[in-house]
C-alpha cells in the first residue's frame, strides 16, 4: 500500500498547564517566541517513536487524500497523554489519525535538563500511493517509515520547531486552568467552572436566573463588585447596573464552550482595571470542538420541586482552508427545589467563527446571546423559617424574579509580526435587557400591599482591548514590553419602580447614565539573570460620565441631581519573581507584589448626597511562593494584603448612598495538589482572612459579610476503562460563620457542601452525573442582614407585644419610639439547594 | 439501524416534550349575590383585598365576580380579608367602611393547584349583617397585622364591625403634674 504518513509540520511546543502546574493565563496563539537567552533554557519534545496510521478504506477506495491537524498533550515521559482534532478532514482520516499519534513515543520537553509536559501541534498527511501499488489492510506500525518513491516524510529531527515560551505567572495566586481540569467536576453551569479559582466560593442567590454571589479575598463580592468576570476578555460585570454595581451575571454563557478559565487575584496586574481588586477571572471559548454533538441533561432534587432539563447541540464543522467554526445552542427550563418553581426558561447561543489570516494571524467573530425568565423565592428571614412560617424552599412573594436577555458581538484579531513580538485587538457590542422584582424588607414600607420593588437596566455597552508586547534581549538582559489599552461605554436607561403583583405602583428613580471609562498600561518584565524576573508596570484610567436625573419624588433628598463629571487614577504596579530552586526534586518560585487598582462605584452616587467616590483606590500587597516537588506535588501560599479607600456605595434596592469607611483585609492563601498516581490527584484550598474597617466606630471595627475562612478541596480521577475512559471526582467546598452586620451580633452561618461527579466517554457517545450536596445538607446560600417585617408581625409604630422576639438570631430593630416595633433585624436567606441530582448524556456526531 | 443523528433528534423532541408542573395560583371569588341592573348600590358587598398564605389579592372584586389568578406557594392557611359594603369600586374614593373577615377553616392548596377562594358568609366569619362577629383578638390580628394600612389611626371593633377614631385619654394627655 502506497500509504503516506507526512509527520510534524510545525512542531510547536507550549508549556501545557497540567493540572499540577499552575500558570499564567495562556493567550492564544501562544505568546511570541522569547529571546535565545530564555529559549535556550527549554527543549522542544522530539519524536522517537512513530506509529502509522492506517488509511481509512473507503477514503482509499474513493482515492481521496488529506490533511488532519492534530494537537497532542505530551507527557514528562513522552507519552502522548492526550490528542485531538484540530483540524479535521472527515472520512475517517481523524479516527485513524489520533488512533496512530495516540502511540507516538516523544522524547519530551526539557527545561534546564528537567522533563515537562507539552503540547505539539502536529499535521498528519495522508497521500495516495501509486494507482499501481496494491491496496493492503492496516500495516503494522513502523518506528520509522522508510520514504517510498511518491511520499514525502518529515521525520521528527527535520521538523521547524518554534519553542513559544508561556508568559511566565508573576504572583503566587495567578494561573489558569484548562478544560481538562473542570471537565473533572459537576458542571452544570459557568458558576460552577468558576469553582476552579481557589479561594472562590460561589453560591446561588434568588434562584437560577440571577447572577450568583461571589465571595473572594474578604469580600462577599455582591453579584461581582471587586471581583472582574470577563469572557474573551469582554466584560462582563455591568457599571452602573439598576441591580448593584458590577453586577456579573454569567448565566449567558454556555459552560462547554469554555476552554480555559485565566485566573489572577489582587491589583497587580497592569492588563486589568475596573473591579479587578480582590481578583479576576477571564474565561477563554472554544474556537471549536473536535466533534459535533447533541446532549440532553435532565436535573432536580428528588422530594423537591419538580425536574428541570437541558438540551445542547454544538456543531462545528471542518474546513479545509483552516477556518474553525463553532455554532452552540442551548435551551432549558430549571425549577429548582423550590415551593415556587422557577419556571426558568432561558436560551443560550454562542457562534464563533475563527480565520486563519497567513500563518501568523487570525480573526475570530464571535456572538452570544442569551434570554432568559424566572421566578424567584427572594430571601427568607432566618426567623420564619424557624417559626415554620414558610419552608426553607418556600416563599413569602412569588412574583420575585425577572426577565433578563444579553446579546454581543465582538471580533478579535491577532497577529505575530515576527517570533518576538506580538499584536492583539479586541472589539465588541452589546445590548443589555434586565428586569428584576424582589422584596426586601417583605411589608414594612407597605404593610398592606408589601416592599415589592422593580428594577429595570436597559443598555448598550461597547468597547475594545488592544495589547502588543514585544520581547528583546539587551545584553543578556531580557526584556518583556507589553503596552496596551481598554476602552469601554455604557449608555444605561435604569428605573426602581415600587411594584405589586409585577404592576408599577409608583416610581422611586429613573435615570440616563453614560460612562466612558479609558484605561492605558504598560508593562516591562525584566529577567537580568535567570532566577530573577522584575516586573514593573502601571495604567491609567480615566472615568468620564453623565447622569441624567428624570425624576425625584416629592420630599426625596436622596434622588441623584443631573451632572457630568470626571475622575481618574494612576495605579503603578510591581512584581518581583526569584526562582531559587529549579532542580529536579523541587522547584520554587517566590514572588513579592504590590500594585494599586480600583472599582468603580456607580456614577449616580456621585451626584447624591452624600456622594459615593467614582473610582475607590485599592493597595494590594503579596507575599508568596509556588513550588512542585518531586514531579507530583505543588504547593503554593500566599500572604496578601488590601486597603480599600472607602466602602460607600450606592445602593441600587434603595436607590440611595451606603455609606461605608476604608476598610483593611488580609489573609493566607494555601493551595496545594498532589498526584497521587497517574490517574489520580488530590487538592486542597483553604483561605484564612481578616477584614476590618480602619476606623472603629464602636464596633471592632466589624467588617459585614466579610468571609473569615473558605475551604475547598477533592479528589479527581481519570482512567481508562474498556472502551473508553471513564472520570470522576468527589469535592467539597464550604465557608465559616461570618459577621452578617458590621456589630458582628447578626451571624451568617457557614456550610460545607459535597459534590459528586462520574462520567464515561466513548467514542460517540458520554454520559454525566452529578450529585450535588451529596450528604443533604440543609444550609444558607446567599445571607443579608435585613430589617423587614412580616405580615404577621405588629404594624411599624405599634408596641412591641409582651413575648416578642425576631427568632434566636434576630433583634428587633432600633429607630423608633422606644417600645414600639421598627422591624426585625435578621438574617435573610437564599437556601443551599437540597441533595440534587443532574444526568447528561452527549452524542457525538461525527 | 438507527443513525446517532436520529437519535439525537429524537432526543431534542423528547426534550421539549416535557412538560414541567404549574406553579400554586389561587383565585378569590366574590360569593355575595350580585345586584341586578337598578338595585340599590348599597347593597353591594364588595371583597376589597384578601389575603392567603402567601398572596395578596388587591383588586377589588365586585359582587358574583372573580379575580385574576395570582400566583402563590403550596399551603394551608386561612384567608383574610376585607369587606367593602355599599361600595362602588369606580367611584374613584376609598371605601367608607371595611369588615374584617377571616375564613372558617383553613384553605390548602397543593403545587399546580388553583385554590379558589370564595368569600361568603358562609365561608367566612366577621360580617356582623350576617350576625357573625369575629372575636376581638382575630379582629385585631386581621386589622393590625394583616391589613394595617387599612386600618391606620382607626380602632376596629369586631361587634359592631365599626371603625372608630380613638378619642385621646384625658388621664394620659394630662400628664403627671
Amino acid at each position: 500500500m502506497r500509504k503516506l504518513t507526512a509527520v510534524g509540520a510545525g512542531l510547536v511546543l507550549a508549556l501545557v498547564a497540567s493540572p499540577a502546574l499552575a500558570q499564567e493565563p495562556a493567550p492564544n496563539p501562544t505568546p511570541p517566541a522569547p529571546a535565545p537567552a530564555a529559549a535556550e533554557e527549554v527543549t522542544p519534545p522530539s519524536l522517537k517513536k512513530q506509529e502509522e496510521a492506517a488509511y481509512p478504506k473507503d477514503a482509499l477506495a474513493r482515492r481521496l487524500e488529506a490533511t488532519v491537524g492534530l494537537e497532542l498533550v505530551v507527557d514528562e515521559d513522552g507519552k502522548v497523554e492526550d490528542a485531538r482534532v484540530t483540524r479535521s478532514a472527515g472520512n475517517g482520516f481523524d479516527e485513524s489519525a489520533l488512533a496512530a499519534a495516540r502511540r507516538f513515543l516523544f522524547e519530551p520537553a526539557r527545561k534546564n535538563g528537567r522533563p515537562l509536559r507539552s503540547a505539539v501541534q502536529f499535521n498528519y498527511e495522508f497521500h495516495l500511493p501509486p494507482e499501481a501499488a496494491p491496496a493492503v489492510p492496516t500495516p503494522a506500525p513502523t518506528p520509522a517509515p522508510t520514504p517510498a518513491p511518491g511520499e514525502v516524510v518529515q521525520s521528527g529531527a527535520d521538523q521547524s520547531t518554534l519553542v513559544l515560551a508561556q508568559r511566565p505567572i508573576s504572583a503566587a495566586s495567578s494561573f489558569a486552568v484548562r478544560d481538562r481540569e473542570f471537565q473533572l467536576r459537576p458542571i452544570g453551569s459557568v458558576q460552577d467552572i468558576l469553582r476552579v479559582t481557589p479561594g472562590l466560593v460561589l453560591v446561588q442567590h434568588s434562584g437560577g436566573g440571577k447572577a450568583n454571589q461571589y465571595f473572594l479575598r474578604g469580600f462577599d463580592a455582591d453579584h461581582g463588585t471587586d471581583l472582574a468576570l470577563s469572557i474573551d476578555g469582554i466584560p462582563i460585570n455591568m457599571v452602573g447596573h439598576a441591580h448593584g454595581q458590577g453586577f456579573a451575571d454569567t448565566n449567558f454563557i454556555i459552560p462547554e464552550v469554555v476552554e480555559r478559565v485565566e485566573i489572577t487575584k489582587g491589583p497587580y496586574f497592569a492588563h486589568l482595571g475596573d473591579f479587578a481588586t480582590a481578583g479576576a477571572v477571564n474565561m477563554v471559548s472554544r474556537d471549536d470542538f473536535e466533534h459535533s454533538s447533541v446532549g440532553l441533561g435532565v436535573s432536580g432534587s428528588p422530594g423537591h420541586g419538580a425536574a428541570g432539563f437541558r438540551a445542547l447541540l454544538i456543531a462545528s464543522p471542518k474546513f479545509e482552508s483552516g477556518l474553525k467554526a463553532t455554532f452552540a445552542a442551548e435551551a432549558g427550563r430549571q425549577n429548582g427545589p423550590f415551593d415556587n418553581p422557577e419556571n426558568w426558561n432561558k436560551y443560550k447561543l454562542f457562534n464563533k467563527l475563527t480565520y486563519p489570516i497567513g500563518a501568523s494571524s487570525s480573526i475570530s467573530l464571535g456572538e452570544m446571546s442569551y434570554g432568559g425568565a424566572w421566578h424567584g423565592s427572594g430571601q427568607l428571614p432566618a426567623r420564619a423559617v424557624e417559626q415554620g412560617t414558610v419552608s426553607r424552599f418556600g416563599s413569602i412573594d412569588p412574583d420575585e424574579g425577572g426577565y433578563t436577555s444579553r446579546h454581543q458581538l465582538y471580533v478579535q484579531y491577532k497577529v505575530r509580526p515576527n517570533e518576538s513580538s506580538e499584536l492583539k485587538a479586541l472589539a465588541y457590542l452589546g445590548a443589555y435587557r434586565f428586569n428584576l422584582f424582589s422584596n426586601f424588607s417583605l411589608f414594612i414600607r407597605d404593610p398592606d400591599k408589601g416592599d415589592e420593588i422593580e428594577q429595570r437596566d436597559r443598555r448598550t455597552f461597547y468597547g475594545g482591548r488592544v495589547s502588543y508586547r514585544v520581547v528583546h534581549e539587551v545584553e543578556k538582559v531580557r526584556f518583556d514590553t507589553t503596552i496596551g489599552g481598554d476602552v469601554r461605554q455604557d449608555d444605561i436607561h435604569e428605573e426602581l419602580w415600587n411594584t405589586v403583583h409585577r404592576k408599577e405602583v409608583s416610581q422611586v428613580r429613573n435615570n440616563n447614565v453614560h460612562e466612558t471609562m479609558l484605561g492605558l498600561y504598560a508593562n516591562e518584565e525584566i529577567t537580568p539573570i535567570k532566577w530573577l524576573r522584575l516586573n514593573a508596570g502601571g495604567r491609567a484610567d480615566a472615568l468620564s460620565f453623565a447622569v441624567d436625573n428624570k425624576l425625584t419624588p416629592a420630599g426625596d433628598t436622596n434622588a441623584p441631581s443631573s451632572g457630568v463629571d470626571s475622575a481618574s487614577q494612576l495605579s503603578p504596579k510591581t512584581s518581583l519573581v526569584l526562582s531559587p530552586l529549579q532542580s529536579d526534586p523541587a522547584q520554587v518560585d517566590l514572588y513579592v507584589n504590590y500594585g494599586h487598582g480600583f472599582h468603580s462605584n456607580d456614577v449616580r452616587g456621585a451626584f447624591s448626597k452624600p456622594a459615593v467616590t467614582p473610582l475607590t483606590r485599592a493597595i494590594g500587597e503579596e507575599v508568596g511562593t509556588r513550588g512542585r516537588f518531586f514531579d507530583r506535588w505543588d504547593l503554593a501560599v500566599a500572604f496578601w494584603q488590601l486597603d480599600l479607600a472607602s466602602e460607600t456605595v450606592w445602593s441600587g434596592d434603595e436607590g440611595t448612598t451606603a455609606v461605608g469607611g476604608s476598610t483593611r483585609r488580609q489573609g493566607i492563601e494555601l493551595e496545594t495538589r498532589y498526584e497521587v498516581t497517574k490517574w489520580l490527584a488530590a487538592d486542597l484550598d483553604v483561605t484564612f482572612t481578616k477584614s476590618e474597617f480602619k476606623a472603629n466606630a464602636g464596633n471592632g471595627n466589624g467588617l459585614a459579610l466579610a468571609p473569615k475562612q473558605t475551604y475547598s478541596g477533592g479528589l479527581s480521577a481519570r482512567h481508562e476503562l474498556g472502551p473508553g475512559v471513564v472520570r470522576g471526582g468527589l469535592r467539597f467546598y464550604g465557608i465559616t460563620d461570618r459577621p452578617a452586620n458590621d456589630d458582628g451580633d447578626i451571624v451568617a452561618k457557614g456550610f460545607t457542601l459535597f459534590d459528586l461527579h462520574a462520567g464515561y466517554r466513548l467514542r460517540r457517545f458520554d454520559l454525566a452525573f452529578d450529585v450535588e450536596n451529596l450528604f443533604n445538607q440543609d444550609s444558607r446560600a446567599a445571607q443579608f442582614d435585613t430589617t423587614g417585617r412580616l405580615r404577621t408581625e405588629p404594624a411599624l409604630g405599634a408596641p412591641v407585644p409582651a413575648g416578642f422576639n425576631c427568632g434566636s438570631g434576630g433583634k428587633l430593630a432600633t429607630g423608633g419610639a422606644p417600645g414600639t416595633f421598627q422591624g426585625c433585624e435578621d438574617v435573610h436567606f437564599t437556601p443551599q439547594y437540597p441533595l440534587t441530582l443532574r444526568v447528561m448524556a452527549t452524542v457525538y456526531l461525527d | 439501524m438507527i443513525s446517532y443523528r436520529t437519535l439525537a433528534l429524537t432526543l431534542v423532541l423528547g426534550v421539549a416534550a416535557c412538560e414541567t408542573p404549574d406553579p400554586t395560583k389561587a383565585v378569590v371569588e366574590n360569593g355575595y349575590p350580585a345586584i341586578p341592573d337598578g338595585g340599590p348600590a348599597a347593597a353591594n358587598v364588595v371583597v376589597y383585598k384578601a389575603w392567603w398564605a402567601a398572596t395578596l389579592f388587591d383588586d377589588p372584586v365586585a359582587p358574583g365576580e372573580t379575580s385574576d389568578e395570582k400566583r402563590s406557594v403550596p399551603e394551608s392557611d386561612f384567608v383574610y380579608a376585607l369587606l367593602a359594603p355599599g361600595w362602588d369600586p369606580a367611584s374613584g374614593s376609598p371605601p367608607t367602611k371595611l369588615v374584617a373577615m377571616k375564613s372558617k377553616q383553613k384553605l390548602a392548596a397543593t403545587r399546580g393547584d388553583t385554590l379558589r377562594i370564595v368569600v361568603s358568609d358562609g365561608t367566612f366569619a366577621g360580617n356582623c349583617a350576617a350576625n357573625q362577629p369575629l372575636s376581638q383578638e382575630d379582629a385585631d390580628f386581621v386589622t393590625q397585622r394583616i391589613f394595617p394600612g387599612s386600618f391606620a389611626n382607626v380602632v376596629y371593633s369586631a361587634q359592631s364591625c365599626a371603625s372608630l377614631v380613638p378619642t385621646p385619654d384625658p388621664v394620659a394627655d394630662a400628664g403627671t403634674d
